[in-house]
């Protein structure tokens, strides 16, 4: 009954680098020790504020006819916190789905080509999605919720932290597929 | 736009780039081949986040994974052995019956697969049953818990297709019992065949009537999910909150199991899972965009309704790709892609989208385990340390009960009823 600690186990396995050679192993082992804390922390206190504001504001509602007016709002601007931590996570876990039919039936050395390509195309479309989440957060930065007045551009900011943590996990995975012995991660 | 989309998404999925990346990469290269500001991309990609229905999917599994990894687990598996281990390949049954009763906490095939399977999938092997039959029911079982509810499938088809989230979990009850009648059926027929060994009953009813009472917590979640829904008490979010509220307490005042290392496992297990099916459904929301900008939906509705004409047809037609579909994309980004396009054609054709709904799950979920990608078949073949072609060759039964469940839902609307 021990399944989901499994995924804690293997980002820590990931983070143990064991067989890790090349020329800086210890940088890229500091950088996913430092991606995976961070995004550990994010999704801690996000999943937990946002359980503790809802859940007050439905006691709030059935026991007193009251509620927490801003509650919607704060909601909407951790969600996304919550959400891109958590994908970051699941990269360094390697959880995001992919079908690896055809790179499985390639030559070992072309199957790690190809996933090398995979951890290049995933670092351009990181830069892509963080220039333009750059643009988007710039043209909104003026831009305050109703209720609580809070600057919408620290619920876009997480675009940019996501992105950015996504595409440096992508290069940290391509070294390790480029420097590790056997088959590619 | 949408050439380029459906020419590049496919060969990025073969080359083994992520689901939630291909969908991006192919999506943002046709924004940006066809001249619009890429400022696009960040704003569809951002919308998901801001639906406040979207949060019941972080605390439904993030309930499920407080219950399931504490004494809560033990208990539902020991009561499913008290119910029907004695029969005819009564193990087997067991795992039936463990997913139709753990669906109603987790609302996730792959969390039970893992669960079910580690518990399981052992006990089967050393009882006698061949690895392949034991990996190939814990594959199409777990598969059930999507259809009871909670089931985030179906709260992402109420979402992209604006149906009651209500009427979905009410509609999937009735085939995620028949699926699990008949998924029992077919471990009882397997093991009558292969003469697998009876497994002895001990106890009697004292130990019934415990077993019971232990698992009864876990068993009244789904009817508090739907009930409080039901009579408008609260939202789905509010539900979801609720059901986090409700396995913390029961974890600790019943089952006094609650530490803090649990309760941070549980938290990090669901913003793994939560971002992994969120970010496939944030590149999603872009496709979404590009699809409907160019009326792909429409189009392609008039083109069905020209081509095949009559509505059994068309829905034939439908069940056809969703099951090919399904059988090379999870089911967030087949519901999140198919739901829309559906919906259209269903409209035209008088199919209730409550019924579409449903017939889109089972689809999707054969989908889980068929090849080439099958989550809950490559974790239960994991588990069992046995080939996926020895698990597939056992999968058979399993398959024509789905096909059968599938058949009754797609044409006969009854099956789906709502109350």
């Amino acid at each position: 009954m021990s399944d989901q600690f499994e995924i804690v186990d293997e980002t820590t396995a990931r983070l143990a680098g064991v067989g890790l050679g090349g020329p800086t192993p210890g940088l890229v082992h500091a950088i996913d020790t430092g991606i995976v804390w961070l995004a550990r922390i994010i999704v801690c206190a996000t999943l937990t504020a946002l359980f503790v504001i809802l859940f007050l504001n439905v006691v709030l509602r059935y026991l007193f006819a009251s509620g927490l007016v801003w509650s919607q709002e704060v909601s909407t601007l951790l969600f996304p916190w919550l959400v891109i931590a958590g994908a970051v996570l699941a990269a360094q876990a390697d959880k995001h789905v992919s079908v690896r039919v055809l790179v499985e039936a390639l030559p070992n050395g072309v199957g790690r080509l190809v996933l090398i390509g995979v951890n290049v195309l995933i670092v351009l479309m990181a830069i892509v999605v963080v220039d333009a989440a750059l643009v988007f957060l710039e043209a909104s930065h003026r831009n305050r919720l109703a209720v609580t007045h809070i600057p919408q551009s620290y619920g876009y900011a997480s675009l940019i932290y996501g992105y950015a943590m996504l595409g440096v996990t992508a290069l940290t995975t391509g070294y390790r597929q480029v420097f590790s012995p056997g088959r590619p991660e | 736009m949408s050439p380029t989309l459906l020419w590049l998404f496919p060969i990025l999925l073969f080359l083994a780039v992520p689901v939630a990346h291909a969908l991006l990469v192919a999506a943002g290269a046709a924004v940006m081949l066809a001249d619009r500001p890429v400022t696009v991309v960040a704003q569809r990609l951002y919308s998901p986040t801001q639906s406040f229905p979207m949060l019941a999917i972080p605390f439904f599994i993030l309930a499920g994974n407080l219950m399931m990894s504490g004494k809560f687990g033990a208990h539902l598996i020991g009561f499913a052995q008290l119910m029907v281990g004695r029969l005819r390949g009564g193990l087997g049954q067991v795992s039936v019956m463990g997913s139709v009763m753990f669906g109603g906490v987790s609302g996730s095939a792959v969390a039970d697969a893992s669960a079910l399977g580690n518990a399981l999938i052992p006990v089967q092997k050393a009882a006698g049953y061949p690895a392949g039959f034991a990996a190939a029911i814990n594959a199409s079982s777990a598969t059930i818990s999507v259809l009871i509810p909670p089931s985030i499938p179906l709260i992402l088809f109420g979402l992209v297709g604006e149906v009651s989230i209500l009427d979905l979990f009410m509609a999937g009850i009735v085939p995620g019992l028949l699926l699990g009648i008949g998924m029992m059926g077919a471990c009882w027929w397997v093991a009558l065949r292969q003469n697998l060994p009876l497994t002895p009953y001990e106890g009697g009813f004292r130990k019934f009537r415990r077993g019971l009472l232990y698992a009864l917590p876990a068993l009244l979640m789904p009817v508090f999910v739907v009930g409080t829904l039901r009579f408008g008490i609260a939202t789905p979010t509010e539900v979801s909150v609720m059901a986090v509220a409700y396995a913390l307490l029961v974890s600790a005042v019943v089952y006094r199991d609650l530490g803090l290392g649990r309760i941070y496992r549980s938290l990090i297990s669901t913003g793994v899972m939560t971002g992994a099916v969120m970010l496939v459904i944030m590149a999603s929301a872009l496709v979404q965009w590009i699809l409907s900008r160019e009326q792909v939906p429409q189009d392609l509705a008039i083109w069905v309704l020209a081509t095949l004409r009559e509505p059994w047809l068309a829905i034939l037609a439908i069940n056809i790709v969703m099951i090919v579909v399904g059988t090379f994309l999870d089911m967030p980004a087949a519901i999140l892609l198919l739901g829309p396009i559906f919906m259209t054609i269903a409209g035209s054709i008088g199919l209730d989208p409550v019924q579409l709904g449903v017939m889109m799950v089972i689809n999707l979920a054969i989908g889980l385990y068929t090849p080439p990608v099958g989550t809950t078949l490559f974790i239960s073949a994991t588990i069992a340390r046995t080939s996926i072609g020895s698990v597939v060759s056992s999968l058979l039964p399993f398959y024509l009960v789905a096909l059968a469940v599938l058949v009754l839902i797609s044409y006969v609307p009854a099956m789906t009823i709502t109350f």
